[in-house]
């Protein structure tokens, strides 16, 4: 198996930039070899994790874009690789990365311009979202329990077109916890939303969907336990949406 | 996903045993072998890749047990000569469902419908199983230090990805299940 030129192909043919004959001859290389297969699955992995971190060129993140808006499933293949990508904790080491513009393929053989254009685009939105510059359109905030609405309450401005919202939560009683829940309402609605929650390290995760999130005072109520029937009230959170 | 209707259940031990005489074994052949069969239609612009996978594994599952037998060296080629006959035959799903067609489930169908924050979150809990090399991989790979990781511990690239590939998609697979658990247990990401 020639590596470099197939991976060429498959991304040419993951794209969609193929001919009609060259497409069906690699369908039929899937067969006769699975193996290349998988590999087209990693690299298909890799390419929509790489348009995830902002780290493809300008003009390969808008074929991107073209390819995978074309069906639901396609769509759904590009959120799983931020779901993907979001779930992996970071270090703070987060790097540009070198290797699309300049060796990994003809694909992503870019000018100098491709390259400025990268670094600015990882580094503007990191910009503008400091709490969270690999979301895309979500976000994420973190809440300290027991600060009141008024004065000390967070007061957060949900970015415009978000889906889902992260919280993560501050509680110092039960680290060591292994179900947790969110209860989320407002004075009028007390419990418009729950869900469950995850802890990693002294932080509860939950993740919110922006549409319940309408301007207004919101109480949040976390409830931990070790068996998922038995979840006593552990914290109580506060926030204003703007 | 067309009309048929999906479940986590998954194929009779009798139909994965002509995968794998081991059932553990049999059970991710099977998981992989469905996960690639969806990505293939996908890749095809088909708006009903599970469904089209679903007719893949029954045709292959069922002409094995009629006595047909795999003569490449990988099984996993039989399945994708099939799906290359279905994709180019134009098969769609029918709006009748039989017994066999639920037999071959799509393992994370369900799970993939998950919004991305959802996904995260059991992704994230799965994550704390891995062992302490994985993570460091899988971390590097995120903060975009792959190359100098695999470098380090020489490790290709080309052979990196395939290996954040099989870790995302053991991973994937265990948070499909938790992700079932949990539904069973009580109705999670509800709207009340």
């Amino acid at each position: 198996m020639d590596t470099s030129s197939d991976e060429d192909e498959v991304i040419a043919y993951l794209l969609g930039d193929l001919d009609a004959i060259a497409r069906d001859a690699l369908d039929a290389r899937f067969a006769a070899e699975p193996s290349l297969a998988e590999m087209a699955m990693a690299i298909e992995d890799d390419l929509l994790v790489e348009y995830a971190r902002d780290g493809l060129p300008s003009q390969i993140r808008a074929r991107v874009e073209k390819a995978y808006s074309e069906t639901p499933a396609r769509r759904a293949r590009l959120d799983a690789a931020y779901a993907f990508l979001n779930s992996i904790p970071r270090t703070g080491r987060v790097e540009p990365r070198p290797r699309p513009a300049a060796k990994r393929t003809r694909y992503f053989i870019g000018s100098l311009l491709a390259t400025a254009a990268l670094l600015l685009a990882v580094w503007l939105p990191s910009r503008k979202n400091p709490e969270n510059p690999h979301i895309g359109s979500d976000a994420s905030f973190e809440l300290e329990a027991g600060q009141t609405r008024s004065g000390a309450g967070r007061q957060i401005m949900l970015p415009a077109g978000a889906r889902t919202i992260e919280f993560q939560l501050r509680q110092q009683n039960r680290p060591d916890l292994r179900y947790w829940r969110a209860s989320l309402g407002t004075v009028e609605r007390p419990a418009s939303w729950s869900g469950p929650a995850s802890s990693r390290d002294r932080l509860v995760v939950i993740a919110v969907p922006a549409s319940v999130l309408a301007p207004g005072d919101y109480t949040l109520r976390l409830f931990g336990g070790d068996a998922g029937t038995d979840m006593p009230e552990r914290a109580t959170y506060y926030f204003r949406i703007e | 996903m067309g009309n048929r209707e999906k479940t986590e259940t998954p194929p009779s031990s009798e139909w994965l045993s002509l995968l794998d005489s081991d059932p553990p074994a049999a059970s991710d052949k099977y998981s992989e072998l469905s996960r690639g069969l969806v990505r293939y239609f996908e890749w095809n612009r088909c708006f009903e890749p599970e469904d089209m996978a679903q007719e893949t594994l029954l045709r292959g599952f069922r002409r094995l047990k009629e006595g047909a037998s795999i003569t490449i060296g990988d099984p996993r080629g039989y399945f994708w000569g099939i799906a290359y006959n279905v994709l180019r035959e134009g098969w769609k799903p029918s709006r009748e469902v039989s017994i066999e067609d639920r037999e071959f489930p799509v393992a994370d169908s369900e799970f993939r419908r998950l919004n991305r924050a959802e996904q995260s979150i059991f992704l994230r809990e799965c994550q704390d199983a891995l062992d302490a090399k994985e993570k460091e991989m899988l971390i590097a790979y995120a903060e975009g230090r792959g190359a100098e990781w695999g470098g380090r511990n020489g490790i290709e690239p080309g052979a990196l990805r395939l290996r954040i590939h099989r870790l995302r998609q053991r991973l994937e697979r265990q948070a499909t299940g938790a992700w079932e658990i949990k539904t069973k247990r009580g109705g999670s990401f509800r709207h009340i």
